[in-house]
C-alpha cells in the first residue's frame, strides 16, 4: 500500500510542556490506521498539527512524498486533509445547509449545489434536516452533520477525533461504518481514540502515544491488549486495576449536608434542563451522577454551586437555604466547586498561579483595610501537595497544560479552607492518567475525614469505583437512584446504552 | 503552495533589559519617520529635532515640560486603571474638561475656603466629576452593555460642547475672547521655586493608584474583570458594582488632571483648555505596559514632547497637530514592539525536491 | 422655501454618516472595531480637498479620497489582522496619526475656496436638490445588504466576525476577508469623507471633521449591524445635527454650543436602548467576536 502522509520528527512545545517530542508517524491509503493514547499523550496535539490548527516547532510532513507545509485549516483542506472533530466545527446562528456549503466554500444560495447536497447526503443514508439551525440541534446531530461535512469534501486522508466519545450506539455505529466506506474506496484514514477496545474493532495499524513519545506502531492483529495498554500508561496494568479503591464501610446514615428539592433550572439559550430534581447528599458520602451527555449534570452543579440561576425549586446547604445566594456566599459555607469548563469558568487564564490560587478565597487572604497578602509559604506547600512544581507561583495560567491547570483548581477548592460538601463537574474528564487519580485519591480522602462529595461523570467505571451512591439522570430528570452495594450493573449498563 | 512560508510563533519570555532596549529603538524609529513628514511641509528635519530635545530637556523648559506631564500622567494612570480590568474608557479628556469645569463652579460658590484645605477640595471635587462624568457611561456599560469605548468617545464631545457653551455664554467673563472668569485666589497651586507644587499632588495620586491596583483585594477583583462574566460568576464578585468602581476611579485620575491643570496653569477656562491630554495618556499607558511604577517615567517622554511643540510653533511655525501625528507614530511603534516582544517571525524556505517514499 | 433647504441639509449630512457607517458597519461585522475611522476620514476629506482645489476635477478628487481612504486604512489591518494588537489602541494610534497629519498638512489650505467647477450635477425633485450620492449612499446600503446577506462573502464576513475560531476551522480564509471589508470600508468612508469637504462644507478648515468618524462606529452598533436600519440611523442623527443649526435661525432661545451636542447625546441614549433591548439577549447572528484579537494558537491574552 501507498504512503500517504508521514510526519518525521515533530516536535511542538508548549511553554511548560512538550507536547510532541520527535514524533515520527505514517499513514497508508487504503488503511484506518489507530493513534491511541491516555488523555494528555500528545493525540489532539499531532491532529491539530496535520490539520493546520497548529504549527510545528520542528520536523517534515510529507503528502505522496511531497514536503508540505500546512498552516492553516484552509492549507490542510485543500491538500485534501479532512477532519471530523469530537466536538463539531459549526456556527451556531446558521442553518445545516448554509455551515455545510460554507465548508465547502460554496455560496448556500447556489440551488445547483443545494440540490447536489440532498442528493449526496441521501446517498449516504444518513438524515439530517438541512433547514434547521445549528442551536437547534442535539448533540448526535450535530456529530451526523459533522461527518457528512467531512463525507462531502473529497478528501485522501480522513482524521476522525475522538468522533465516539460524545454520540450514542446506533451513530457510533454509523461512524464506524463510514469509516469502512472511506478505507474501502482506497482512502487512508487515521482514528483518534483512548479506548483500546476500538482499535481491535476497526483499525489495521496502530500507534501509541505517551507523554509526547511514539511508543510503537503495529499491526493490529500482531498485538495484544496488554501489550497496548502498557505501551499506553507506561507499566503493566488492566482496566480493573486503575481504579482499584479502597472502600470504607460506611456506618449508619448521618446529617443531610446538601437537599435539593424540586428543582428547575434553564440553560443559557432558555431551555429547561433540570426539571423537577430532588436529592440528598448526606455527610460522609459520595454521590455519582451518570447519563447521557448533555442531560442537565452541568446546569444541575452550576445551579447548587450558585452560578446559576433557578427557576423554581430550593438549594439547602449545611441547612442554610441558599437557593438566592452567590457562589461566594456557599463558597464561605465550605462548599468547594470543581467545573468542567476548566479554561472559562474555572480559571483567570491571563493571571497567575498564585493569583489563581487565592482568587476564590479572598476574604482569608486580605486584611481588614482590603491589602491583599500572599502567604507564599502556604500557597507553595499547597502546590506540592497537588503534585505541582513551587516555582510556577508566578506563571499565567494560560502557559499551563489543562491537566496542571485542573491541579491549580483542586489546590483552591480543596485545600484553601476546611471544606465540607465537594461539586465536581466531570472532574476527570480529558485528563492524563495521574492527575485523574490524583483526583481520585483526593476524594477518597476527603470522603474519609467526613467530607461529602457530589460529582458527574461520564465513565461508569469511575461511577462504580467511587461512589457510595449512585444516580441516574436523563433528559433532567432523575431516573435511577441507588446505593452502590445494591446496584445491578449489568442494569445499569443497559439504561446507559 | 508558494515556497516561502512566513510563520508566527510566541516567544519565551523576554527580560526587561531587552524589553527596554526595544522600546528604546522604536521611539527612535518613530522619530525618524517623522523626517520626511517635517520635510513636506517645508522644514529642515534637523531643526526639528533640534528643537524637539532643546525645547522639552533645556534647563529653561523643564518647568514646561513638568506643566504637561502632570496631566499626561495622570490620563495615563486612569487609562491603566480601565485597561487593566478590560475596561475601555478612552474618554479621558471629557473626564478632564468636567473635573475643571466643576471645581470653577463649586470654587466660584466658596471662593474663601483656606489654602490647605482648598487644595485638597481641588483634587477632589475635580475628581468626582470626572468620576462620575465617567460613571455614565460604566452605568450604561453594566446595565445595558452599551460599549464603553464607543460612549466615552461620544461624553468627550459632550463635554467639549458645554465649555464651549460656558466659554460663549453665562460664564464668559471678557467682550473680547471667549474667556471665563479666572479661579478663585485660594484654589490657585503655588509654585515651589520654579516648579508647581502640583507635583506633589502627582506623586501622592501615583502612590494611591499603585496601592490600590497591586496590593488590595480590589485590584485584583479589577484584573479579574478582564477575564469575562464566568470567571466572576464563579467567584461570586458583584459584575456591575465592579463596573462602575473601575469606571469610576478611571474617571476620578482624568478629572483630577483637569482641575489640577485649571488650579496651576489654565487659571480659567476657554475653548482651547482642551489640550488632547488624554489621548496621550493613552499613549503613555501602552509604552509603560499598564505598570503604575512606570507610568511618570513613559508620561514624561509625552510630556516633552508637549512642550517641544509649543517651541517648535513659536520658532518653526509647524503647526501643533505635527505633534499629533508624531504621536500616533510613537503609539504604533510601540504597539510593533509589542508584537515583537512576544511573538518570533521565521521565514522557512521550503525545498521544492519531491522525495520518494520509501514504500 | 426655508424648510426645502433645511430638507437638503440633513439628505447632505445623512449621506456622509451613511456611506462612514456603512463602512463601519462592514468591518464590524468582520470583527473589527476600527476605531482609526476618524483618522482616514480627516485624511480623505484632506485629499479630496486638496485634489480638487489643485485638479478642478470633483471624479478625481472622490477617487484621490477613497484611495487614500482604502490606504490608510491598511494600517490598523496589518496591526490588529497580522500583527494580533489591541484594536482599541491601534485604532486610537491610526486615528492620532490620520488626525495630525490632515491637520498639519492642511493647514495651507484654510482659506482656499474650492474652485467653480467643482460642483455636483442636480436633479431637482419637487423644489429638492438630489445630487447621485444622495442617491448612491442608499444604493450601497443595498448592495451591502445582498452582500451581507445573500452572497458567500457575506457569509464569510458574518462568521469570521460571530465565532472567528469556528470560521478558521471551516477553511474560511480570515485574514483575507477581514482585509475585504476593511478595503471596503475604506472606499466608503473616503466617499463620504469627500462628500463631506466638498459638499456638505464646502471649504477647509482645522477640525472641521472631528467626530464623524467615531459616530459611525456607534451609529453601525445601534443600527444592529445591519444596512438597511443603518439607513434610519444616519436620517435620525443627521436631523439631530442639523437641529443645531436650523433652531438658533428660527430664534428659539438655546444655545447653538449645547445643541452641538445632540447627535452625541442622541447617540448614547439610542445605543443604550438598543443595546439593553437586542444585545443583551445573546442574540445568534450579532459580531459576538467584536474587537476580540483573533490569534489560532493562543488560548488567552492580557490586556486584549
Amino acid at each position: 500500500m501507498k504512503t500517504a502522509l508521514e510526519l518525521r520528527g515533530i516536535v511542538k512545545k508548549f511553554p511548560h510542556t512538550v507536547a510532541l517530542d520527535n514524533v515520527d508517524f505514517d499513514l497508508r491509503y487504503g488503511e484506518i490506521h489507530a493513534l491511541l493514547g491516555e488523555n494528555g499523550a500528545g493525540k489532539t496535539t499531532l491532529v491539530n498539527i496535520i490539520s493546520g490548527v497548529y504549527s510545528a516547532d520542528s520536523g517534515e510532513i510529507y503528502l505522496d512524498g511531497k514536503r508540505i507545509v500546512i498552516s492553516s485549516p484552509r492549507d490542510a483542506q485543500k491538500l485534501g486533509i479532512v477532519s471530523v472533530s469530537q466536538h463539531p466545527i459549526l456556527v451556531d446562528s446558521l442553518t445545516v445547509l448554509e455551515n455545510l456549503a460554507l465548508a465547502l466554500d460554496m455560496s448556500p444560495r447556489d440551488r445547483k449545489f443545494v440540490n447536489e447536497l440532498r442528493k449526496v447526503i441521501e446517498g449516504f443514508g444518513i438524515r439530517i434536516d438541512l433547514g434547521k439551525r445549528v442551536w437547534q440541534l442535539s448533540a448526535s446531530e450535530k456529530a451526523r452533520v459533522e461527518i457528512v461535512k467531512a463525507l462531502l469534501r473529497d478528501g485522501k486522508v480522513y482524521i476522525f477525533d475522538e468522533p465516539t466519545s460524545l454520540v450514542g450506539l446506533k451513530d457510533r455505529l454509523t461512524i464506524l461504518r463510514v469509516m469502512r466506506q472511506l478505507k474501502d474506496s482506497g482512502k487512508a484514514v487515521l482514528f483518534i481514540t483512548h479506548r483500546v477496545d476500538e482499535v481491535f474493532e476497526i483499525a489495521d495499524r496502530v500507534t501509541v502515544l505517551r507523554k509526547g513519545k511514539k511508543i510503537l506502531t503495529k499491526n493490529v492483529n500482531e498485538v495484544s491488549k496488554s501489550e497496548l495498554l502498557e505501551a499506553m500508561f507506561g507499566k503493566s496494568l488492566t482496566d480493573t486495576d486503575v481504579r482499584s479503591m479502597s472502600r470504607k464501610e460506611r456506618s449508619s446514615r448521618r446529617g443531610e449536608i446538601l437537599i435539593v428539592d424540586d428543582l428547575y433550572v434553564k440553560d443559557d439559550t432558555g431551555r429547561l434542563k433540570v426539571k423537577n430534581i430532588s436529592l440528598k447528599v448526606y455527610e460522609g458520602e459520595i454521590l455519582g451522577i451518570i447519563g447521557p451527555a448533555d442531560s442537565g449534570q452541568r446546569e444541575l452543579m452550576e445551579a447548587i454551586a450558585r452560578l446559576r440561576d433557578v427557576e423554581r425549586g430550593r438549594i439547602v446547604i449545611a441547612g442554610k437555604e441558599v437557593t438566592r445566594l452567590k457562589s461566594s456566599d456557599v463558597r464561605r459555607l465550605g462548599v468547594a466547586y470543581i467545573p468542567d469548563d476548566r479554561l472559562s469558568t474555572g480559571s483567570a487564564l491571563t493571571l497567575s498561579v498564585k493569583e489563581n490560587l487565592i482568587m476564590r478565597d479572598l476574604d482569608l487572604y486580605s486584611t481588614r483595610l482590603g491589602f491583599y497578602k500572599y502567604d507564599n509559604d502556604r500557597l507553595r506547600s499547597m502546590l506540592l501537595k497537588v503534585g505541582l512544581p513551587e516555582d510556577i507561583l508566578d506563571v499565567p495560567c494560560a502557559d499551563l497544560s489543562g491537566g496542571m491547570i485542573q491541579r491549580v483548581i483542586l489546590a483552591r477548592e480543596l485545600l484553601n479552607r476546611d471544606v465540607r460538601l465537594v461539586l465536581a463537574s466531570y472532574p476527570t474528564q480529558g485528563l492524563d492518567h495521574e492527575t485523574t487519580k490524583l483526583v481520585h485519591d483526593m476524594f477518597i480522602l476527603l470522603r474519609d475525614k467526613g467530607c461529602s462529595i457530589l460529582f458527574t461523570s461520564e465513565d461508569l467505571d469511575e461511577i462504580l469505583a467511587l461512589s457510595d451512591r449512585i444516580i441516574v439522570m436523563t433528559d433532567g430528570k432523575v431516573v435511577y437512584e441507588s446505593d452502590r452495594r445494591d446496584v445491578d450493573v449489568n442494569e445499569l449498563r443497559e439504561m446507559l446504552a | 503552495m508558494s515556497p516561502v512560508k512566513i510563520v508566527v510563533k510566541r516567544r519565551e519570555k523576554l527580560s526587561r533589559k531587552v524589553k527596554a532596549l526595544y522600546t528604546a529603538v522604536a521611539i527612535l524609529v518613530s522619530f525618524l519617520i517623522a523626517a520626511p513628514i517635517v520635510a513636506a511641509l517645508g522644514i529642515n528635519p534637523i531643526l526639528f529635532y533640534k528643537y524637539l530635545i532643546v525645547g522639552s530637556f533645556a534647563p529653561y523648559s523643564i518647568p514646561l515640560t513638568i506643566i504637561n506631564l502632570i496631566p499626561v500622567a495622570l490620563c495615563c494612570i486612569s487609562a491603566i486603571v480601565s485597561f487593566r480590568a478590560g475596561l475601555w474608557n478612552i474618554g479621558q479628556d471629557g473626564q478632564y474638561i468636567m473635573g475643571a469645569v466643576f471645581l470653577l463652579w463649586i470654587a466660584s460658590l466658596i471662593p474663601n475656603v483656606p489654602p490647605p484645605l482648598s487644595y485638597v477640595l481641588v483634587v477632589i471635587l475635580g475628581g468626582i466629576a470626572g468620576g462620575a462624568w465617567c460613571l455614565i457611561c460604566g452605568v450604561l456599560r453594566a446595565y445595558t452593555e452599551a460599549n464603553e469605548a464607543v460612549t466615552t468617545l461620544m461624553m468627550l464631545y459632550i463635554a467639549s460642547s458645554i465649555l464651549n457653551y460656558l466659554c460663549y455664554g453665562p460664564w464668559r467673563s471678557s467682550i473680547g475672547f471667549p474667556e471665563t472668569f479666572p479661579l478663585p485666589q485660594n484654589y490657585q497651586l503655588p509654585n515651589i521655586g520654579p516648579i508647581t507644587s502640583a507635583i506633589i499632588a502627582l506623586a501622592v495620586l501615583t502612590f494611591l493608584a499603585w496601592l490600590i491596583l497591586d496590593r488590595t483585594r480590589l485590584g485584583l477583583e479589577m484584573s479579574i474583570l478582564a477575564e469575562g462574566t464566568r470567571v466572576i460568576d464563579y467567584i461570586g464578585l458583584r459584575y456591575r458594582r465592579l463596573i462602575c468602581i473601575v469606571m469610576f476611579l478611571s474617571g476620578f485620575y482624568a478629572g483630577a488632571a483637569g482641575s489640577l491643570y485649571l488650579s496651576y496653569a489654565a487659571k480659567f477656562l476657554e475653548p482651547g483648555f482642551i489640550a488632547y491630554y488624554g489621548f496621550s495618556g493613552i499613549i503613555a499607558a501602552w509604552l509603560c505596559e499598564l505598570k503604575v511604577e512606570y507610568s511618570i517615567l513613559a508620561s514624561l517622554l509625552l510630556a516633552a514632547l508637549y512642550s517641544s511643540s509649543y517651541t517648535m510653533q513659536a520658532t518653526l511655525n509647524i503647526p501643533s497637530y505635527m505633534i499629533d501625528a508624531l504621536e500616533g507614530l510613537l503609539l504604533i511603534c510601540i504597539l510593533l514592539v509589542h508584537f515583537f516582544t512576544r511573538y518570533r517571525v521565521e521565514i522557512r524556505f521550503i525545498s521544492s525536491s519531491s522525495k520518494s517514499s520509501r514504500k | 422655501m426655508r424648510f426645502l433647504i433645511i430638507v437638503n441639509g440633513i439628505l447632505e449630512r445623512a449621506t456622509v454618516y451613511l456611506l462612514a457607517t456603512e463602512g463601519s458597519l462592514i468591518v464590524q461585522r468582520a470583527g473589527l472595531l476600527n476605531l482609526g475611522i476618524e483618522g482616514f476620514f480627516a485624511i480623505a476629506a484632506l485629499v479630496a480637498y486638496a485634489v480638487a482645489v489643485y485638479s478642478g476635477n470633483i471624479v478625481l478628487a472622490f477617487i484621490a479620497a477613497a484611495v487614500s481612504a482604502l490606504a490608510f486604512n491598511m494600517i490598523f489591518t496589518v496591526l490588529t489582522v497580522h500583527l494580533r494588537l489591541n484594536h482599541i489602541v491601534s485604532g486610537l494610534a491610526v486615528s492620532m496619526l490620520g488626525l495630525g497629519l490632515s491637520y498639519s498638512l492642511g493647514v495651507s489650505l484654510v482659506g482656499i475656496p474650492l474652485p467653480s467647477s467643482i460642483s455636483m450635477p442636480i436633479v431637482n425633485v419637487l423644489g429638492l436638490e438630489l445630487d447621485p450620492m444622495i442617491l448612491m449612499s442608499i444604493i450601497v446600503a443595498v448592495l451591502l445588504w445582498y452582500l451581507l446577506y445573500r452572497t458567500k462573502l457575506g457569509y464569510q464576513i458574518r462568521i469570521v466576525g460571530e465565532n472567528p475560531h469556528v470560521a478558521d476551522r471551516l477553511g474560511v480564509p480570515i485574514d483575507k476577508v477581514r482585509y475585504i471589508a476593511t478595503a471596503i470600508e475604506g472606499v466608503l468612508v473616503g466617499l463620504g469623507a469627500a462628500y463631506y469637504s466638498l459638499v456638505v462644507i464646502p471649504e477647509w478648515s482645522t477640525g472641521v471633521t472631528l467626530g464623524k468618524g467615531w459616530l459611525a462606529i456607534a451609529l453601525a452598533m445601534f443600527s444592529l449591524w445591519h444596512p438597511i436600519y443603518a439607513i434610519g440611523g444616519s436620517y435620525l442623527i443627521a436631523c439631530s445635527d442639523s437641529l443645531a443649526r436650523v433652531l438658533p435661525l428660527l430664534g428659539v432661545p438655546v444655545s447653538p454650543y449645547l445643541l452641538y451636542a445632540l447627535p452625541y447625546v442622541l447617540t448614547i441614549a439610542a445605543l443604550s436602548i438598543v443595546s439593553y433591548v437586542e444585545i443583551k439577549k445573546k442574540r445568534l447572528g450579532i459580531p459576538t467576536a467584536l474587537a476580540k484579537v483573533y490569534s489560532r494558537e493562543e488560548r488567552a491574552r492580557k490586556y486584549t
